[in-house]
């Protein structure tokens, strides 16, 4: 093995192992995250069929009311994608570090 | 040793390689805007300020809400004219849009209806104020790389 297969196999390790550290994260907290939504979208629709029913509320309100909910459902996928786009970039940085790193203890 | 001295530059040219493509695919989204952080957070306070009188008549705090729509556009416009920050300028285009239920609707039922009636003012207070906290958690999320806490979720 050359010293240079020695430097690329290190760096494929490191960036794998990073790379399933980011994933795993990102899907764990996709899934809570997702969870959490559709709990707090029961919790508020159940109470605004109540003061529907109650008179407290117009039929125009509570239709604005679900529709403000879809609103807030499109600004969090936008917030997601924000992290994931950061994290990409995190990722990238930390893997241009790793290639130098690994170039000097390997090759140098 | 000598295969160390061989490929010694070929690797540090792999390397300043590899960094300046990532440098280039990495400018996926822009750089966290502490002033924007700040205006959002403004927002945030004066909207749902604004919000609670709203059960008020509208006549009466007219020139207050045009002022703060203005700035909420403007908040709008300065997301739009930054390179790579497409997905907020998406958050501040819904925040404002008069069609959706958000702020601008919002607005525009005040205007129109004269006062809003207390139990839809006490609902939509949490959804407006939430709606901001998707806003000021991505900007916090370019900064930090992670989850933002202060959003929470729907």
């Amino acid at each position: 093995m050359t010293a240079f297969d020695e430097f690329r196999d290190a760096v494929l390790e490191e960036a794998e192992n990073l790379a399933r550290t980011v994933l795993k994260r990102a899907v764990k907290e996709a899934r809570a995250d997702a969870e959490a939504f559709v709990d707090r979208s029961a919790e508020k629709i159940e109470r605004w069929t109540r003061l529907l029913a109650a008179g407290d509320l117009t039929k125009d309100e509570f239709a604005s009311l679900m529709r403000s909910q879809r609103d807030l459902a499109e600004l969090s996928a936008l917030t997601k994608a924000g992290i994931s786009a950061s994290r990409l970039k995190k990722f990238r940085e930390t893997l241009t570090d790793v290639v130098i790193d690994k170039a000097f203890d390997v090759l140098l | 040793m000598r295969y160390v001295r061989f490929f010694a530059p070929f690797a540090i040219l792999l390397a300043a390689a590899i960094v300046l493509s990532a440098c280039r695919t990495a400018a996926t989204i822009s750089d966290y805007s502490p002033e924007a952080h700040q205006k959002a957070a403004e927002l945030k306070a004066e909207t749902l300020a604004l919000m609670t009188k709203s059960d008020e008549p509208y006549a009466r705090h007219r020139a207050e809400a045009e002022a703060l729509t203005t700035k909420i556009s403007a908040a709008y416009e300065v997301a739009a004219s930054t390179p790579r920050n497409e997905l907020v300028t998406q958050q501040w285009a819904v925040m404002k849009d008069p069609e959706r239920d958000l702020y601008g609707g919002y607005v525009k039922r005040w205007q129109a209806s004269g006062r809003i009636t207390a139990a839809f003012r006490d609902e939509m207070l949490p959804q407006v104020s939430q709606a901001f906290d998707y806003i000021l958690c991505l900007e916090v999320a370019k900064k930090s790389g992670g989850q933002c806490v202060a959003g929470g979720t729907p």
